[in-house]
């Protein structure tokens, strides 16, 4: 309540933060966020494998040869296929997340803090590309666990 | 530091202190803001000096928010300079300097609390403790709450507690108690005035007129992008409003009444005169010394009166704004 103490030059002396705030707390936040979202881990991670074991183990087919001049077999296809779709789904609904964010005002929110738009990006890219790798692992050991899959080099 | 009634903190905080080799926590030169053909701020000049508590008032549209983007670099002005601290605004945010509770302020509602603050955290350089932003906050009690089931006055409290997480000089609040009910406005007042304690320069915006008065050691009125007063809430209200003199007078002569400098307004109802007059103590003394007149009494109009003879767009503003 004093007006004595006002602040001293010191505390003018404050700095910025290196990398524009860029740092593993808010990354570990950004995915723990994610995985909490079940609709992301619905389409992400379990539509894949779900897909893969209606599609990919069918043995009227699983074995026969993806195509002329493939070393892999049909269900080898099929787990790729959803891997690649499971990835690519991740990557894309983090591109929606920026957007869902802004909407919402926590772009606005996050102005106020020293985070710079370029490390806020690299955030949400990183954070995009760790569930699609996430996609990726988990289609590929179901897939290895069901032994179906064969893909020699 | 004991409980302190409002009177005594307003009394307390009434002095300013001068500039001095200190940077001005806000410095506005001739500051404009058009959207489109709106000129949303027009000609702002503002000094505001460390330790101060200034309620920004007006009415919607009045330009309150335009200016409190500008000073948070979240707009850049058409024309004029903003400073904070002696630098650009969002040099000072980097650096946690200035932080702020906005009406539009989103919140991620699948993040906890406890998360939310966390985040923020972690992108300043030396942030204080989390528990110790929420505890003062008052909302260490639900911590591990999504955010998304908080009630607005408690989404509120956390925006107020990642505010403080940076330990900023300056806390910029735009319209923070809006939508809370009473108990919840009162408790978010205690929040900050507890805190503001400590000697951090803020800056609110408002259109409670009690919250300014209570609040506030300075008022600034803004009325279509204009500054129309500034002062403490008494300088305000006397600005706008003047005083009234209510006495007892058997056959009263308005024409004479009239005549009293500074008296703008004179009605007689049988035995009582009532005086408006920007100058009370003139009235006063006329009616003492020459007139029989007794029972005198002299009322200052609320600051509710002020903010709308200030505000309205039927008034002219030639009466306020000096200083």
């Amino acid at each position: 309540m004093t007006t004595q103490s006002v602040p001293a030059p010191a505390a003018l002396t404050r700095e910025a933060p290196s990398l524009g705030g860029f740092n593993v707390t808010v990354l570990r936040l950004e995915i723990r966020r994610l995985l909490r979202n079940r609709r992301t881990v619905i389409f992400a991670l379990i539509f894949p494998v779900v897909f893969f074991l209606a599609f990919g183990l069918n043995s009227a087919y699983a074995n026969e040869s993806a195509g002329p001049g493939s070393h892999g077999n049909v269900s080898a296809f099929v787990m790729i296929s959803m891997a690649l779709y499971g990835a690519v789904l991740a990557t894309t609904s983090g591109g929606a997340m920026v957007s869902i964010e802004r909407a919402a005002g926590w772009s606005r929110q996050l102005r106020l803090t020293p985070l710079s738009p370029v490390a806020y990006i690299v955030i949400k890219m990183l954070t995009a590309m760790v569930l699609s790798l996430a996609s990726v692992v988990v289609v590929f050991a179901v897939g290895g666990l069901t032994g179906k899959p064969s893909m020699p080099m | 530091m004991g409980p302190m009634t409002l009177t005594n903190m307003a009394d307390e905080r009434g002095r300013r202190p001068a500039g001095g080799s200190q940077p001005a926590a806000i410095a506005l030169r001739r500051v404009h803001k058009n959207f489109g053909a709106v000129q949303a701020v027009k000609d702002i000049d503002l000094d505001i000096s460390s330790g101060e508590i200034v309620a920004f008032l007006g009415p919607n549209g009045a330009g309150k928010t335009s200016t409190i983007d500008i000073i948070l670099g979240l707009s850049q002005p058409t024309a004029g300079t903003a400073e904070v601290f002696g630098m650009a605004p969002r040099q000072a945010i980097t650096r946690g300097l200035v932080s702020a509770v906005l009406q539009t302020g989103g919140l991620l509602k699948d993040f906890t609390v406890r998360e939310t603050a966390e985040y923020t955290a972690s992108l300043f350089v030396r942030p204080r403790p989390v528990d110790e932003a929420l505890n003062r906050a008052g909302i260490t009690g639900i911590a591990d709450r999504r955010v998304g089931k908080c009630s607005g006055g408690e989404q509120q409290r956390l925006r107020f507690a990642m505010a403080l997480l940076s330990d900023p000089e300056l806390l910029i609040l735009d319209e923070p108690t809006t939508g809370m009910d009473v108990e919840g406005r009162r408790g978010f007042w205690g929040s900050i005035r507890q805190d503001t304690a400590r000697g951090r320069t803020v800056l609110f915006a408002t259109h409670y007129l009690e919250e300014a008065d209570a609040y506030a050691d300075r008022i600034i009125l803004l009325r279509h992008g204009q500054i129309v007063a500034d002062g403490t809430s008494s300088e305000v209200k006397a600005m706008a409003a003047g005083r009234t003199v209510r006495a007892t007078l058997a056959d009263a002569d308005p024409v004479a009444l009239s005549a009293i400098p500074g008296a703008d307004n004179v009605e007689v109802r049988g035995d009582t005169v009532l005086v408006h007059s920007t100058d009370s103590d003139a009235v006063a003394r006329y009616l003492l010394t020459k007139t029989p007149a007794r029972d005198l009494e002299i009322n200052t109009r609320g600051l509710e009166d002020a903010f709308i003879a200030l505000t309205s767009d039927d008034n002219d503003t030639s009466a306020g704004g000096s200083r």
